[in-house]
């Protein structure tokens, strides 16, 4: 059974004013448990406003959202609040969320929300705090002493804490410099890889999506342009940067072989595949 | 241009930039690029050593207004570099402040509007416009200014991919048009665009050439907390492999060339 | 979305009223609200809303946003005159029942109180309906000008103004942001009684602040880098200009004080 799934779901922001505009636009989408899903698109494809559906921060103007195969607008308001904790959202720059006095009551904000207290508190904000590297003796000082790149750490871990079977981060590495996003990178890989729950991962740098991502969501206009594994999508390279998406050199480099007029396969997106295939090719 | 010796931020950098040049500034987080431009303009003072910008000395009260017209600065959140509620009012505010006259200061608001692509967006509020579009307004207002020389401080960091290009594009042009441009950034790909690279590491200057010169030092690139470009990256591990292509890729476009001349 | 709403309540427009110097408009209301208080009997009022209606009618703003401007002091107009009916005793009785009596001058008065605010209110809205904020703006720092020589900050009050105006949609949707935000850490942000919800934005408030701060800061540097230096010797792009058809709307409104003053000299009611 999918732990996500979207049913001809559409979003009207502004409806009966003149800034109406149809954000998405009859999406109808699975995600399977443990499954890692990159999305990608221009701003303003809608990326933003269809996560915010999946959590329940907004309502569709038509279509459905099943979580855990239950229709999460059916039975009212009192089931929103668990579905949040369900389904954890990391905003973009989330560091500008972080509040507390300490970066360690701040990862609690969220647990504390799910009633959770004592022991059973503290162990999970130590699990979320180690998830994200966070060293023991920055979980006492002000979370607005810290470097950029902690408060993004401590920001994603107040979200870890909540221990969401599908966490969703909005482009979780914006605006670091390259090692701190690596860093981020890592990390929501090692989670991924340490407690195989669903995650899903906005990006506009498509080479993160290649190197985490089982399949791939490529928004267009606030509709599906494709929904494929990593692989498939990146076949259609050309199409993607005809759409104003940035795409990886690597992948660059095979586009334009092809189009000189060399066989070659042009799904290619990581440096390794990469090597093998030029190998193949001169030799 | 710079010669100063602040422990923390910037320590003892001596460069100099031509009129005309186009330098991107690359280096971590805290690495103190931001600092160093801060000088350019007199946002900071030298603790020691000195600033001269166009034969003026930084430390010089009296020019403090010649110096900040000729150095303009753009930054990295579009949002707060915007001062008025109408893109035109904006890029006249420079101008105001120096007590242009009025039909001049329409001359140049409509050229530097038009040179950047805005003028259609003219009468639009700032908040409708996309991030890329409000740089794009804000290298207007420095335009406004008659600048010389004009330092981006990590202004695509906060841009979508588009943004970045139409950014980049502009960045481009103004140097072509004349104006010396300082490009600090986090991305590899518009540090190829520039004549010259800088790399700084713990506020120093750690590495000084031409793209293709900094680009070839995998190693100590990688130790100063920077990315080759994947082309570049890729061309690298192809040399490793044993195939004969010449140092100094660094587009996809050049890695294609020397692949096909290999077939 | 949180963003579109506009600010201020400006109507764009080509009007005849729109294209009026912003410090005229301000003038001009301002003699509009001397008339409501000098005018003392009905065909005064009768007056003032006919010369309302016809401003209205050239600046092509619906009547429905007469209604709009008057909701929310309804409940201000429905008491003052509550008050007004029941508490004046002067005058003949028309309608007594135990301890409450109307008399004739009690309904004069709530009549003409409700007529002022109605005057004035729909006036002064005509002004925000028809000219940007920033009109609004130039023109106060251009009216109140000669204050600068008894030293009051009048540059410096409307460039606040200015930045206020800028930074008012930006942080707002701000505000949407963090509260969604929070919202998907569990906060409940709309449940609970008063003191729970009070206590559930504290940590949508802080981040707030933190943010506007560190803007205020950015702007602040971003100023200093195009050169500002306060007021002095700055020149404006945008010269504010008092045409011809601010003459003719400044002759419109003497015209309508001197009728009032007529009115009020010939004693009719």
């Amino acid at each position: 059974m999918p732990v996500i799934k979207t049913e001809n779901l559409t979003h009207v922001y502004g409806r009966g004013t003149p800034y109406m505009r149809t954000a998405i636009n009859n999406i109808s989408i699975e995600i399977n448990e443990g499954e890692f899903v990159g999305i990608i698109g221009h701003t303003g494809s809608g990326k933003s406003t269809l996560i915010q559906h999946l959590n329940g921060l907004l309502k569709p103007s038509s279509g459905s959202v099943f979580v855990d195969g239950a229709d999460i607008w059916d039975k009212g308001k009192s089931n929103l609040k668990q579905l949040r904790l369900n389904v954890g959202l990391v905003f973009q720059y989330p560091e500008y969320q972080l509040f507390e006095e300490t970066v360690f009551r701040d990862v609690a904000y969220g647990p504390k929300n799910l009633g959770l207290e004592g022991e059973q508190l503290n162990k999970i904000v130590e699990y979320a705090c180690n998830a994200v590297g966070l060293e023991p003796d920055l979980w006492e000082k002000s979370p607005f002493e810290l470097s950029g790149g902690q408060k993004r750490r401590a920001a994603i871990a107040g979200v870890l804490a909540m221990e969401p079977k599908v966490l969703i981060l909005d482009e979780p590495a914006a605006g670091l410099d390259p090692a701190g996003h690596k860093a981020i990178m890592s990390i929501i890989r090692e989670y991924h890889a340490a407690k195989k729950n669903t995650v899903i991962l906005i990006s506009h740098t498509m080479d993160d999506i290649a190197a985490s991502a089982d399949r791939v969501l490529v928004l267009s206009g606030g509709e599906v342009f494709d929904f494929d594994t990593v692989d498939r999508i990146f076949s259609r390279a050309d199409e993607l940067e005809k759409m104003g998406l940035s795409i990886p050199q690597v992948a660059k480099v095979f586009i334009g072989l092809k189009e000189r007029g060399i066989p070659v396969n042009t799904g290619i997106y990581t440096i390794q595949a990469a090597r093998e295939e030029i190998k193949r090719l001169i030799c | 241009m710079y010669d100063g010796q602040e422990s923390a931020a910037v320590d003892n950098v001596t460069i100099s930039i031509s009129q005309g040049e186009y330098v991107a500034v690359l280096g971590r987080n805290g690495s103190g690029k931001s600092t160093l431009a801060k000088h350019f303009n007199v946002i900071l003072l030298p603790d020691s050593g000195t600033v001269v910008v166009d034969n003026m000395t930084t430390s010089d009260d009296g020019l403090i207004f010649d110096i900040r017209r000729t150095v303009g600065m753009v930054f990295q959140n579009p949002d707060n570099q915007i001062v008025a509620t109408v893109v035109e009012d904006d890029v006249a505010f420079a101008p105001e402040n120096l007590g242009i006259p009025p039909s001049e200061i329409r001359e140049r608001v409509d050229g530097a509007l038009k040179s950047v692509g805005m003028y259609e967006f003219r009468k639009h509020a700032p908040h409708q416009l996309s991030g890329g579009q409000k740089q794009r307004v804000a290298i207007a207002g420095v335009l406004a200014m008659q600048s010389k020389c004009i330092v981006f401080d990590e202004a695509s960091s906060m841009l979508d991919p588009k943004g970045r290009r139409e950014l980049t594009a502009t960045i481009k042009k103004l140097n072509q048009d004349g104006a010396t441009v300082i490009n600090i950034t986090h991305f590899m790909d518009e540090a190829i665009e520039a004549d010259r690279v800088i790399v700084m590491d713990k506020g120093r200057v750690l590495l000084d050439g031409t793209p293709r010169d900094i680009f070839a030092d995998r190693k100590l690139l990688e130790d100063a907390g920077l990315d080759l470009p994947q082309a570049a990256a890729l061309a690298d591990c192809l040399r490793q492999d044993g195939l004969d292509i010449k140092s100094g890729v660094l587009t996809a476009d050049e890695l294609v060339e020397e692949i096909i001349c290999l077939l | 979305m949180l963003k579109d709403i506009t600010i201020g309540q400006y109507f764009g427009g080509e009007s005849f009223i729109h294209r009026l110097d912003p410090r005229n408009k301000i003038i001009m209301t301002a003699l509009l609200m001397a008339a409501v208080f000098v005018s003392s009997g009905f065909a005064g009022y009768g007056v003032i809303a006919l010369f309302l209606i016809i401003c209205y009618m050239i600046s092509g703003i619906p009547f429905r946003m007469i209604l709009k401007s008057i909701k929310p002091i309804i409940p201000i107009i429905v008491f003052t005159s509550i008050l007004n009916l029941f508490f004046i005793k002067e005058g003949d009785i028309l309608f007594e029942w135990r301890f409450i009596a109307i008399t004739d001058s009690g309904v004069r008065f709530a009549f003409f109180l409700v007529a002022r605010i109605f005057c004035l209110v729909v006036g002064a809205s005509l002004i925000t309906y028809t000219t940007k904020p920033m009109e609004l703006t130039d023109g106060i720092e251009s009216l109140f000008g000669p204050l600068k020589r008894i030293k009051f900050p009048v540059h410096e009050v409307a460039m606040m103004m200015t930045i206020a105006l800028r930074f008012v949609p930006t942080l707002i949707e701000e505000t949407d942001k963090i509260m969604s935000a929070q919202k998907a850490r569990g906060a409940s942000l709309d449940t609970g009684g008063l003191v729970k919800r009070v206590k559930a934005l504290i940590p949508v408030l802080i981040p707030l602040f933190i943010s506007a701060f560190r803007r205020a800061h950015d702007l602040a540097v971003a100023m200093e880098c195009r050169c500002y230096n306060g007021g002095e010797g700055r020149t404006k792009m945008k010269k504010l200009r008092f045409g011809f058809i601010d003459i003719i709307g400044a002759f419109a409104m003497i015209m309508l004080i001197a009728g009032i003053v007529v009115l009020n000299i010939l004693g009719v009611v």
